[in-house]
């Protein structure tokens, strides 16, 4: 797939169109900012990283029915994506007291806290993100109440599974932050980018930082920290399932399905017209990264015979 | 190596099973050098013709051949023939030669959804091959087929056109495109056939065309 | 304290269980108790059986193994030895035809293969309900294509059997399979002895399938046992493949191995009793050591499990790493499970927990034999007598559909989904008896199977008489000397008087047979409980039995030669009496059949010498569908028709059609008829006529009675199975 149109950039992002309306391509860029802009840097490695991780997390959040706008990974930085509409809302989900919580309420960091806190930020550059509460986004019809409570259940559940995940990478996930969108039909999706760019990520049982925050507070080692947690989150396998079905070519002749067919319709199954047999395999795969390649790799290799059968997979519950 | 001292060398994947009527036809009817060779051994020394016997190699799971060609000894084998090496594939080897694409095409489930077993008739098609030399062109010969997985297929027609060198005559037992039985390489020196030489090789047996394959053989070399 | 329905649901009676709690001492455990039930489960422990089977001659001066091994054995030359073993698999292919049916090859061919024999073919004896029933037709192509996804895929050819469809076996099929093996030198045996050996469990890994498998097959069939389908094994013949080629390659290498015996029915359980109780000895076995396809098996689960395509072997203490690499080599598991013990006992063990411990003789000699209670069915003389013989206004039209029946047809629709040709050994199949050769001999062998339920259900002791008589009488024809019989009795319920009876009486018959054409029974089987909620099986008795040909040239064949060929019949034709003929017209099983012990004997006898000395170009056995039909068969396979015509008292039906036994149709030469006759003097033979071009014509007393072309007769033997299978 081409990028076709540069439709938006951002600070760590550009978002192209493409021959297909309801599919974008993000790319992910190495350039880092923080404090509203004022702190710029490039970080190499970090686009790469981030699209990289992401990936990974969406496919994960898409075995466990998270619906999400991620479709593939096109190459290092580029991210194939269903085309939603962004809601104007920032969702941010804590489970442990860290930057603004702890400035604005006083607590200290790295404080427990006895369950995760869901706020909102209303997505505006020149307001500088300010914080509203669900009144306010009612009110001012930024989500309607059913989107609302979709929002917060999806913030809730990713919550959950990330924070199990990110405890196999031996990382604590302290807080991040969602954008959600919906597509033409209203199906809402969370969208964006799930990195440490928008995550707030500790080693495991201590304050040590691996995200964003070592390029924020100048702890150096920028650069590595981007490239540990990329490392440590592909090397945790996520046990999925790929449903492969391989059929023959619809020019050969089908002779199991011939048969099936005629004997549908000696049992008074008029209305089958025609019946293809095939097989069904199931693998159970510890995935790392780049599966759908491996997956396409083995179909090509060995499962489906490309001179008599085509093939299609799909990854499952 | 004296004249008309062939050594063969019969190739066994788990789960073949025509490799002992082979050997005992090549060893104890024609008279020549023969061994084993495990699909995980790779010394073909002293080999003049490979043979890829008959059988459910890997049990034939998944599709008849497909995982056998990955065994070590496929890739010697790959390069005896690249050598100019002599390749014959019997019934799975046939299906393990496509599956590995030494030879075009692919075998697919017979149109009876049925295992068959029985004698068919054969025209020889091409007898300037090493494999077919005793024969005439148009002979009409008698030899067992015994598979599952029979029906030749290639989308194009146009790439086999001078490859045939058997094919069903009269009756097409497992709906072969064009009545194909067995063909062979641009090259001329891989062979694949569904029928069973080795099971038509002595009197006793009801038929002996198939020990002339064997013979081709050994007088090519 | 157990309760009843407890102890129903794994097939074990209170007073069996209470009998085994006071030989016990003691109350059995769970896992205890599950053992004690497979071991006494009819399938395991013959209870009800045992003593009937004695009637059986099992001895001769070639027989190297007798019944009571993974197969009998007997001796072919200086150099070779077969073994032979015939096992039924009736109740998992009535639930589940294709792996009921696969797994049973399974088995057999793991019982030749503990003999240390090499399989060398299989055969099937087939029973099912007509199949003009739909059910009826899924079976049959289940259980047959079972047989040949597993038979082909082994490398072990399938050579012969017989098929029957009779409306008794409808929801009760009968699979019976039989293997024979060839061996060099002394036949394995079953046995673990030496305290200390180890036990090694081969083979395929251990997983939750069939447990209590055998004391399902005890059962009848109801639409229960659909629900019990997990007690149904899938077979893998690949791993099976790799378990022969293992196996025969560790027993040609090493001789570690001091015993081998198949794990079917009660899987571990019954395998290390009986190797323990062969040898005199007892077991320990270490439930963890097993490899296992599941997690979280229990004890009794790991002890019960009949997982197929495994084997146990009892293997010289330090020197198992001799031969682990060979079974790693085809990617099999090499695992020493236990060991040889002093004390006769198994000790089940989970790592250093004892969890269960019988004596062995509890298991097996101890298991209680019954005495049978046995009645005649009142029924059976009314069935004997056939009232009203339809007239028949055309002889060809009965003819033609007998023929074309599927009793009688051509069963090309089987055998060609059968590898029968792997291997390189097989000569001839098809017709009364196959023929293989044995690569570097100069003899061949005859095989055949054959049991007429039919028979039996109207006379049981001349039914069991005429199962073997026929067997013989097949090997006969195409000159092999038979040599000897495994078999496999099908019975409905034994605790049922009248079934008993069946059973005693038949097995009365066939040991009578046996012991008059000197022919033992060196193996088999017994499956009861054929029966289900509408019908009872016949009773069925299947003799498979092995001869051998002296030389390639003094094999006989049933089809005609040449033109001109004189035709004659041994024995006497005739007798309605459980005829197809009368089933056909009747729809029902009638009469009382006939056979003439006194003149079988005479006539293999000289039938045998005539073949040998060349004097016959063909012989034919009549049987299923009278003389008409086995003549006709002669004509298909030879391509030949016939000119007849018979002089006889009896009716035309009754020469056409009758089922009386021995009669066998030979030609000759005619050069030869003056020998034939004075060569037959002491038996009944008749010349009829000549073998002609392509009509097939026949009279009786002078009356055409059929006039027809052998062309018209092919299409419908040809059609008979094929037109139900489309």
């Amino acid at each position: 797939m081409e990028k076709v149109k540069l439709l938006y950039e951002g600070k760590a992002k550009r978002v192209y169109s493409t021959i297909e309306e309801d599919k974008f391509i993000i790319e992910f860029k190495d350039t880092a900012t923080a404090f509203d802009g004022l702190k710029k840097a490039e970080i190499s490695g970090k686009g790469e990283a981030n699209c990289i991780i992401s990936s990974k997390i969406f496919e994960l959040l898409t075995i466990k029915g998270i619906k999400n706008h991620y479709i593939k990974r096109l190459s290092e930085r580029d991210m194939l994506v269903r085309s939603v509409k962004i809601f104007p809302i920032e969702v941010i989900i804590r489970n442990k007291v860290a930057g603004s919580m702890a400035k604005r309420l006083g607590l200290d960091v790295g404080k427990e806290l006895e369950r995760p806190v869901l706020e909102f930020c209303y997505k505006s550059d020149e307001l500088h993100d300010p914080m509203i509460n669900e009144d306010h986004i009612l009110a001012l019809g930024l989500a309607t109440e059913n989107e609302l409570n979709t929002i917060k259940e999806m913030s809730l559940e990713t919550n959950r599974i990330l924070i199990e995940f990110f405890k196999r990478c031996h990382l604590d996930l302290v807080d991040m932050k969602f954008e959600f969108g919906k597509d033409s039909q209203g199906d809402i999706y969370l969208a964006d980018e799930i990195s440490p760019d928008t995550c707030r990520l500790w080693e495991l049982g201590t304050t040590t930082s691996w995200d964003k925050d070592r390029f924020r507070k100048d702890l150096g080692g920028v650069e590595e920290a981007y490239k540990e947690v990329k490392e440590r989150v592909i090397n945790i396998p996520i046990e999925s399932k790929a449903r492969i079905l391989i059929r023959l070519k619809p020019s050969i002749l089908d002779a199991q399905g011939s048969v099936i067919l005629n004997a549908l319709k000696s049992l008074g199954f008029s209305e089958v017209i025609e019946v293809r047999a095939g097989k069904l395999l199931e693998l159970k795969v510890d995935r790392k990264i780049d599966e759908p390649e491996r997956i396409e790799k083995m179909c090509k290799e060995l499962l489906a015979n490309p001179v008599m059968e085509d093939y299609e997979w799909e990854w499952v519950e | 190596m004296g004249v008309g001292r062939v050594s063969f060398g019969i190739v066994v994947f788990p789960g073949t099973n025509c490799d002992r009527d082979c050997y005992y036809v090549i060893r104890d009817i024609l008279n020549q050098p023969v061994r084993f060779i495990w699909h995980k051994d790779n010394d073909l020394k002293g080999i003049d013709c490979i043979v890829l016997p008959g059988g459910f190699s890997y049990g034939d799971y998944l599709r008849a051949g497909a995982i056998a060609r990955f065994s070590p000894i496929m890739s010697n084998v790959r390069e005896f023939a690249e050598k100019g090496g002599l390749v014959i594939g019997i019934c799975n080897g046939f299906q393990i030669l496509t599956e590995a694409g030494l030879l075009p095409g692919a075998l697919g489930r017979n149109k009876t959804l049925r295992f068959i077993c029985r004698y068919v008739n054969l025209i020889i098609e091409r007898n300037d091959t090493p494999f077919t030399s005793e024969f005439k062109n148009g002979e009409i010969v008698r030899m067992p087929i015994a598979h599952n997985e029979g029906n030749y297929y290639i989308d194009e027609l146009s790439k086999v056109k001078n490859l045939v060198v058997l094919r069903y005559y009269g009756e097409n037992p497992n709906g072969a495109l064009d009545n194909i039985a067995g063909i062979i390489n641009e090259r001329g020196n891989v062979f694949g056939l569904m029928p069973h030489p080795e099971r038509c090789s002595e009197k006793v047996l009801g038929s002996e065309d198939g020990l002339r394959i064997f013979k081709s053989i050994v007088r090519s070399l | 304290m157990r309760t009843r329905e407890e102890l129903q649901r794994i097939s074990m009676s209170l007073e069996e269980y209470e009998l085994a709690k006071s030989m016990l001492g003691r109350e059995p455990n769970d896992l205890e108790l599950g053992m004690i039930a497979v071991m006494w489960s009819e399938h395991c422990g013959y209870k009800h059986s045992k003593k009937t089977l004695k009637l059986f001659p099992t001895t001769g001066p070639y027989v190297l193994q007798g019944p009571g091994e993974n197969a009998g054995v007997i001796k072919l030359d200086e150099e070779l030895a077969l073994a032979m073993k015939m096992e039924s698999h009736n109740h998992p292919s009535a639930i589940e035809p294709y792996q009921g049916a696969a797994t049973g090859v399974g088995g057999i061919v793991r019982d030749i293969l503990a003999m240390g024999a090499r399989p060398i073919a299989l055969l099937d004896s087939l029973r099912f309900g007509l199949l003009d029933n739909s059910r009826t037709r899924y079976l049959f192509s289940g259980v047959v294509s079972g047989i040949a996804g597993y038979g082909n895929c082994i490398g072990v050819p399938t050579v012969g059997g017989e098929l029957a469809f009779e409306k008794p076996y409808t929801e009760n099929p009968l699979v019976n399979v039989m293997c024979i093996g060839l061996l060099k030198g002394k036949p394995k045996s079953g046995k673990a002895i030496g305290v200390g050996n180890s036990l090694v469990l081969v083979g395929a890994s251990t997983g939750r399938d069939g447990i209590h498998g055998a004391t399902f097959a005890s059962l009848e069939l109801t639409s229960e046992s659909i629900e019990r389908r997990p007690a149904v094994q899938a077979g893998d013949p690949f791993m099976e493949k790799l378990l022969i080629e293992a196996v025969l390659e560790a027993l040609e290498k090493s001789d570690a191995i001091i015993g081998i015996q198949d794990m079917g029915a009660a899987g571990i359980t019954s395998s290390s009793v009986e190797m323990a109780n062969r040898g005199g000895v007892g077991v320990e076995i270490e439930v963890t050591k097993v490899p296992q396809r599941e997690r979280g098996m229990t004890p009794e689960e790991i002890m019960l499990s009949e997982s197929q395509e495994r084997m146990l072997l009892c293997v010289k203490r330090g020197r198992e790493e001799e031969i682990r690499p060979i079974f790693e080599k085809w990617g099999l598991n090499f695992a020493i499970i236990g060991h040889v013990i002093e004390e006769k006992i198994v000790r089940v063990k989970e790592k250093d927990k004892i969890v269960g411990e019988l004596p062995i003789d509890l298991l097996t000699e101890k298991v209680p034999a019954y005495d049978l209670i046995t009645r005649e069915p009142e029924k059976l003389k009314e069935l004997q007598v056939i009232r009203d013989i339809p007239k028949i206004e055309k002889y060809e039209e009965i003819f033609l559909r007998l023929l074309g029946s599927p009793n009688c047809s051509s069963s090309s629709w089987v055998y060609e989904q059968y590898d029968h040709m792997v291997e390189t050994n097989t000569v001839s199949i098809g017709s009364g008896a196959s023929i293989l050769r044995v690569k570097g001999k100069s003899y061949l062998l005859g095989i055949t199977t054959d049991g007429e339920g039919r028979y039996c259900y109207l006379d049981p002791y001349l039914g069991g008489m005429m199962a073997v008589a026929e067997s013989a009488r097949n090997l006969v024809c195409i000159g092999a000397e038979p040599l000897a019989i495994t078999d496999c009795l099908n019975f409905g319920n034994p605790e049922d008087p009248e079934i008993a009876w069946y059973f005693v009486e038949t097995v009365k018959g066939m040991s009578e047979c046996a012991k008059r054409l000197n022919i033992p029974v060196i193996s088999g089987n017994v499956s009861f409980y054929n029966e289900s909620e509408k019908y009872t099986v016949y009773p069925t008795p299947i003799v498979g039995m092995v001869g051998k040909i002296e030389s390639i040239d003094i094999i006989c064949t049933p089809e005609f030669k040449e033109e001109g060929d004189i035709i004659y019949i041994l024995g006497e034709p005739g007798n309605l009496g459980g005829s197809l003929f009368i089933e056909e017209l009747l729809g029902e099983v009638k009469g009382k059949p006939s056979f003439d012990l006194e003149l079988e004997v005479k006539l293999e006898a000289l039938l045998l010498k005539a073949i040998k000395g060349k004097l016959i170009k063909s012989a034919q056995d009549v049987s299923r569908g009278g003389l008409a039909v086995a003549l006709a068969e002669c004509s298909i396979w030879g391509n030949l028709g016939i000119d007849i015509n018979i002089d006889a008292e009896k009716s035309i039906e009754e020469i056409l059609f009758g089922e009386a036994q021995p009669v066998v149709i030979i030609t000759i030469n005619p050069s030869k008829e003056k020998e034939i006759e004075q060569f037959f003097k002491d038996i009944p033979i008749k010349k009829i006529g000549k073998v002609v071009k392509n009509s097939f014509t026949v009279r009786i007393n002078n009356n055409k009675v059929i006039d027809l072309d052998v062309e018209t007769l092919k299409k419908e033997w040809r059609s008979g199975i094929e037109k139900w299978m489309k």
